[in-house]
């Protein structure tokens, strides 16, 4: 009669072993899926990487494009233009809106109040990301770089250049 | 003998609870992993310092400040690194 019921307590702590074998594996399954299921944000380096592209662009070797800036004189470029100019293309397929806004401003160092070229290009929807990005980083909001150099023309004029590059592309590096 | 029966299920009872509480406390480890998980991937940020190259990292924006500084003889220099400065 004992023997019986210890078979019965046996088959049950088995099934009992079972079910923690299925709650542990279950467990690291979620830990995995949770871990690796976040998206890595990399909006900063492409803002950065964008920056880089646009300052090689406005200015190389120390000097101002010339077809910006050429004898101390601003020419009339376009954001569309300067698009063509540099070799980006801030429409992909992927995305129904742009993703992607540059500015870019030319101060003649005497001048330093109101730009001497501005060029803005791209969807300025989310500028509007970077002033609140100033107090406190929020990841949703799109991101946004600034860098500034300084930069001369075929004629020695010094120029600090200013540039502002925005990457949103928040559905593809946050997890929302 | 209704002694002995008495011993043997207050044993199957303990053992029972310890069970229990074995169980229970599997499942909260593992809830408690998946929440330290869960909070590691938040930070799942690359940050252009923390990237590492095999290839020595120049600033692009001083290499830049740099050749026009040589080709204006340093004119201006303090001005404009005051300027840089507080862009950041």
């Amino acid at each position: 009669m004992s023997l019986i019921k210890n078979k019965k307590g046996d088959k049950i702590i088995s099934v009992y072993w079972f079910a923690v074998l299925i709650i542990v594996a279950g467990g690291i399954f979620g830990m995995v899926y949770v871990f690796y299921g976040a998206s890595y944000d990399v909006r900063e380096i492409e803002a950065n990487v964008l920056g880089n592209q646009i300052a090689d662009c406005v200015s190389y070797g120390g000097r101002i494009n010339g077809n910006l800036i050429s004898n101390g004189q601003a020419k009339s470029v376009t954001g569309e233009n300067f698009l063509e100019m540099c070799n980006l293309n801030f429409q992909t397929s992927e995305w129904e809106e742009e993703q992607y806004y540059a500015e870019i401003e030319i101060y003649k160092l005497e001048n330093m109040n109101s730009p001497f070229l501005e060029i803005n290009t791209g969807n300025n929807k989310w500028l509007s990301s970077c002033a609140l990005q100033t107090d406190n980083k929020i990841e949703k909001l799109a991101k946004c770089i600034r860098k500034s150099f300084y930069s001369v023309d075929d004629s020695n004029n010094q120029y600090i250049v200013k540039i502002l590059s925005v990457v949103r592309k928040t559905e593809k590096n946050v997890k929302l | 003998m209704s002694n002995y029966k008495r011993i043997g299920k207050r044993a199957q009872i303990g053992e029972t609870v310890i069970w229990i509480i074995a169980t229970l406390v599997i499942v909260g480890v593992l809830l408690l992993f998946i929440f330290i998980s869960s909070l590691m991937s938040k930070v799942k940020t690359i940050h252009v310092g923390n990237l590492e190259t095999d290839v020595k990292v120049t600033n692009l924006l001083k290499e830049k400040t740099s050749f026009a500084y040589q080709l204006t003889d340093y004119k201006n220099r303090e001005l404009i690194e005051g300027i840089l400065k507080e862009d950041g």
